[in-house]
């Protein structure tokens, strides 16, 4: 029974990286905008990072 | 000729001067052909250029050169856009970049923009690529539930202005923030609300999880040493909870003691705090219980519901930025010698000229130069039909001048106009409303409080009769049993299940607190344009000759008139006969029909044309303008013979819907800025009675009808306008109905995406459900609580089975919302969907 004393301490640590990990996301504003990411992953970046200006 | 050009072609290419007549590219030497009038840089071009000119679609190529010309790098922003026709030239002036554009790490300038025009997920592709083809632009970012976009270009290489032109290109309008610093602000609450959420709910199901392991020990006799370090634990996170998340509500707290004004957050604070120092106390001295697992999950719990109303609020403000966009912010100023120069309108003066092309909106306030001219003033009166300014008569911001550009003296403009006040007092209604308090935070307090002394009580009562252990033990039992996870789903629970089955029916109703206050309502106040009537011309009434009115309608379809067309769409054409020798006139149109002569118009017309009128249509013309309608007639050769009487129709569910609006207890209004006589009308037929409508309202007095009238409240205010918009922040709910104005959907507080006004009748009667359904969850919880209050006190249950037991309760209230609000109509078929 003594491992509690070490299993408590571990899975608080666990919670406590998680918070840290939210606390993370949260500051680079990754719950800012819930609707738009979910549909740019659809769209295609195969492109090359090519520029085409206008033509003359 | 042609040989000595073929010969010499491949020895100097770059004198031959040809360019692909498609892509307007170079054309390579070996491709010229010398013989054709056409040049192609390759077989594809040559194709599309044909298919092209076969579809008839050579307007592409004119359409193309003159956006060229427009868009080339170094052409003036300031002229209008191809495509629309807006113009863009302010966005350069430097006192907008100034409020508008910020510097990034990289050093490129930021701004963002609300944007006109975003549909879907294709818009987001196809504006995230525009950085490809337009140099200069470095990233652009859609945000598709703000409707807003962040760009990050190179000020050097482009200009705002240009990159505005080029969204307006694709359709889409960038819309300046109206105070682009509390955006910042915004993000910052927002990030700080996240992270308090995030730390207090960690906290609180760790919390949770100790707890358990508590009860559990505490039936299997679990050792001291074992019991402490877990409660030293628990009392370590529920310090950390109140001293981090929790802090906001110590912090009211104090301010509520500092300013003696009671506060909810009073006994909030003194509760959490009892709680936690109660055990820290017990887990010192090694014996007697802790209360922490019930500390976090409300400091938790509590913040959800902060959370959810700072929202609320933010929305609210953000929705005034929609109805100050509806003004220009940009003018054109006529100088003294004629010339016209752009400018904000914060640079207007009173006594400034100001030109206004056709068809855009006025920029300020102010008197006519030039009249008469016929404007359209939708936006003030909610009115379709076009009013006539005299000359010197006065203009209002957001009106647009039909006919021709008109010429307006400026009287004000900005923040005192008509629209700027509209506005305002939108914001003002909005912030006037009284938050109603979420449940949980008003029971959480006393709750707490009741807990703690119960708990007291029965240590109390119970150590001299069964010794110390003992009382303890049901002490901890009660506080387990009482736990308020019920009583915190309660409301949130009931609210979410109504809300989502509300927007099945195509009901979007825009958070819970609405629902509260829509079920308490007893007066509804409905717009009568476009609310009760369906806000477009059409032949209601009809009488006469039928035959007539289908030569009529014939002869009408040659009118772009609003009356020709609802002519038109009443009566089907006669077969094989042909209108000729049509002439619009002042008042109707005239011509020939299978060889008679027919006449179509107003009663003078038809007398001013020598057409005898009958004294039954005249009696019939009567009849019609009493009802409030516009009555036309027809003759056939010089005698009047049918008649029809044009006006708004009244939507076909809208008597059904208020006789059963009325019968859930609601007063019925009509409030509406038509003339009296046709909202009379109107009322008659929808069977509202004398008394309880009025018409002539500006939306001035609209906002006092519904604020100062001595009926009784709350006030539910049902419009699709503009000029509804502040009468519908006043009510205590705002409805917009299906096809309003953009600005109304979103000030209102639910909008009906279904047609007709069957929904209205669906929404308030599932509101009353949604609210018997919270009702009966609190009352059921809070019946649980106490049942099990006094089990614990007796000594029936003890920790353990009280620890199984709290999920239970949790379990009851999730099934009775979950299964509970309905909101439909007694088995009538659903048609409505939401877009």
């Amino acid at each position: 029974m003594d491992a509690i004393y070490l299993a408590l301490p571990v899975s608080l640590l666990v919670a406590v990286a998680a918070v840290i990990a939210f606390i993370w996301a949260a500051r680079r504003d990754q719950f800012e905008d819930l609707d738009t990411p979910p549909k740019r992953m659809l769209l295609d970046d195969d492109e090359p990072a090519r520029r085409y200006d206008r033509r003359p | 000729m042609t040989t000595l050009l073929r010969r010499e072609a491949p020895a100097r290419p770059e004198r031959i001067d040809a360019s692909c007549a498609h892509c307007g590219l170079p054309v390579p030497a070996g491709l010229v052909e010398p013989t054709e009038s056409r040049q192609f840089c390759c077989g594809g071009c040559r194709a599309v250029w044909n298919t092209l000119h076969a579809c008839g679609l050579e307007r592409y190529y004119e359409l193309a050169a003159r956006e060229a010309e427009l868009d080339a790098p170094g052409v003036d922003a300031s002229r209008p856009a191809t495509v629309t026709g807006r113009r863009y030239g302010h966005f350069d002036r430097p006192e907008f970049t100034a409020r508008h554009v910020r510097r990034d790490a990289a050093g490129r300038a930021t701004c963002e923009f609300r944007l006109d025009g975003l549909r879907c997920g294709a818009c987001v592709w196809l504006l995230e690529a525009l950085p490809r083809i337009v140099g200069g632009l470095a990233s652009v970012r859609v945000d598709l539930g703000r409707s807003a976009v962040q760009i990050a270009y190179d000020d050097g290489r482009i200009g705002l202005g240009a990159i505005a032109r080029r969204f307006d290109a694709l359709g889409y309008q960038l819309l300046p923030l109206a105070d682009p610093a509390s955006r910042e602000l915004d993000r910052a609450n927002d990030r700080r609300w996240l992270v308090r959420l995030g730390v207090a709910g960690a906290i609180a199901s760790n919390a949770m999880a100790l707890a358990f392991a508590l009860y559990g020990g505490h039936f299997a006799t679990m050792a001291d040493s074992y019991r402490l370090f877990f409660q030293w634990f628990s009392v370590g996170l529920a310090i950390l909870s109140l001293a981090w998340p929790g802090r906001l509500f110590f912090a009211n707290a104090l301010t509520a003691i500092r300013t003696r004004t009671p506060h909810m957050d009073l006994p909030v604070a003194a509760g959490l705090a009892v709680m936690v120092v109660g055990g820290l106390v017990n887990t010192a001295r090694g014996t007697g219980s802790i209360y922490c697992e019930s500390a976090t999950m409300l400091v938790f719990l509590l913040l959800v519901g902060r959370f959810v109303q700072f929202r609320q609020q933010r929305a609210a403000r953000q929705r005034i930025e929609l109805i100050t966009a509806l003004v220009p912010a940009v003018a054109r100023r006529v100088a003294e010698d004629g010339s016209i120069e752009e400018l904000p309108i914060e640079a207007l003066a009173p006594g400034d000229r100001v030109q206004v092309p056709s068809g855009e909106s006025v920029p300020c306030d102010g008197r006519l130069v030039d009249g008469p001219a016929r404007f359209d003033v939708s936006i003030l009166t909610g009115e379709s039909k076009p009013s006539t300014v005299e000359r010197d008569g006065e203009v209002w911001a957001g009106t647009r001048p039909l006919d021709r550009p008109v010429e307006v003296t400026v009287a004000c403009a900005g923040a005192e106009t008509r629209a700027g006040r509209l506005a305002a007092m939108v914001a003002e209604a909005s912030s006037r409303r009284p938050p109603i308090v979420e449940l949980v935070n008003r029971i959480g307090g006393w709750f707490l409080a009741t807990v703690l002394l119960l708990a007291a009580a029965t240590t109390i009562v119970w150590w001299p009769r069964i010794g110390p252990d003992a009382a303890i033990e049901r002490a901890v039992a009660l506080l387990v049993v009482t736990c308020p996870c019920a009583l915190g789903l309660a409301t949130p629970l009931a609210i979410v299940a109504g809300i989502g089955k509300a927007a099945r029916r195509g009901i979007l109703v825009k958070g819970g607190d609405v629902l509260e206050r829509l079920s308490r309502a007893r007066t509804i106040v409905l717009d009568k344009t476009g609310t009760i009537t369906e806000g477009r011309v059409a032949v209601v009434e009809r009488c006469g000759d039928e035959s007539a009115l289908a030569r009529a309608a014939l002869l009408e379809r040659s009118s772009a008139h609003p009356i020709a067309a609802a002519f038109v769409a009443a009566f089907p054409a006669p077969d094989g006969s042909m209108a000729t020798e049509v002439e619009e006139i002042a008042g109707g149109v005239r011509g020939q029909v299978g060889g008679r002569r027919i006449v179509v118009g107003s009663e003078r017309l038809q007398r001013r044309s020598g057409a005898t009128v009958p004294e039954w249509a005249e009696r019939e013309a009567q009849a019609i303008a009493g009802r409030g309608r516009t009555p036309i007639l027809v003759s056939l050769d010089g005698v009047v013979v049918a008649l029809a009487g044009v006006g708004d129709p009244i939507r076909p569910d809208a008597a059904m819907a208020i006789e059963r609006l009325r019968r859930t207890g609601l007063r019925v209004l009509v409030a509406s800025g038509d003339h009296p006589a046709v909202v009379r009308a109107v009322a008659v037929e929808v069977g509202v009675p004398e008394g309880d409508f009025v018409g002539g309202l500006e939306p001035e007095e609209k906002v006092a009808f519904v604020r100062d009238r001595p009926h009784p409240t709350p006030v539910v205010m049902v419009g699709d306008g503009v000029n509804d918009l502040a009468a519908m922040a006043a009510a205590d709910v705002g409805v917009a109905v299906r096809n309003g104005a953009q600005a109304a959907l979103s000030v209102s507080d639910v909008c009906l995406a279904a047609g007709g006004l069957a929904p209205l009748v669906r929404l308030v009667e599932g509101s009353r459900r949604t609210l018997a359904t919270i009702r009966l969850n609190l009352a059921v919880s809070v019946g649980y609580n106490a049942l099990g209050a006094v089990l614990a006190f007796s000594g029936l249950i003890n920790p353990l089975v009280a620890a199984i037991l709290m999920p239970i309760s949790g379990l009851t209230v999730t099934a009775i919302a979950l299964s509970k609000p309905r909101f439909d109509l007694g088995g009538a078929p659903e048609t409505g969907r939401i877009r």
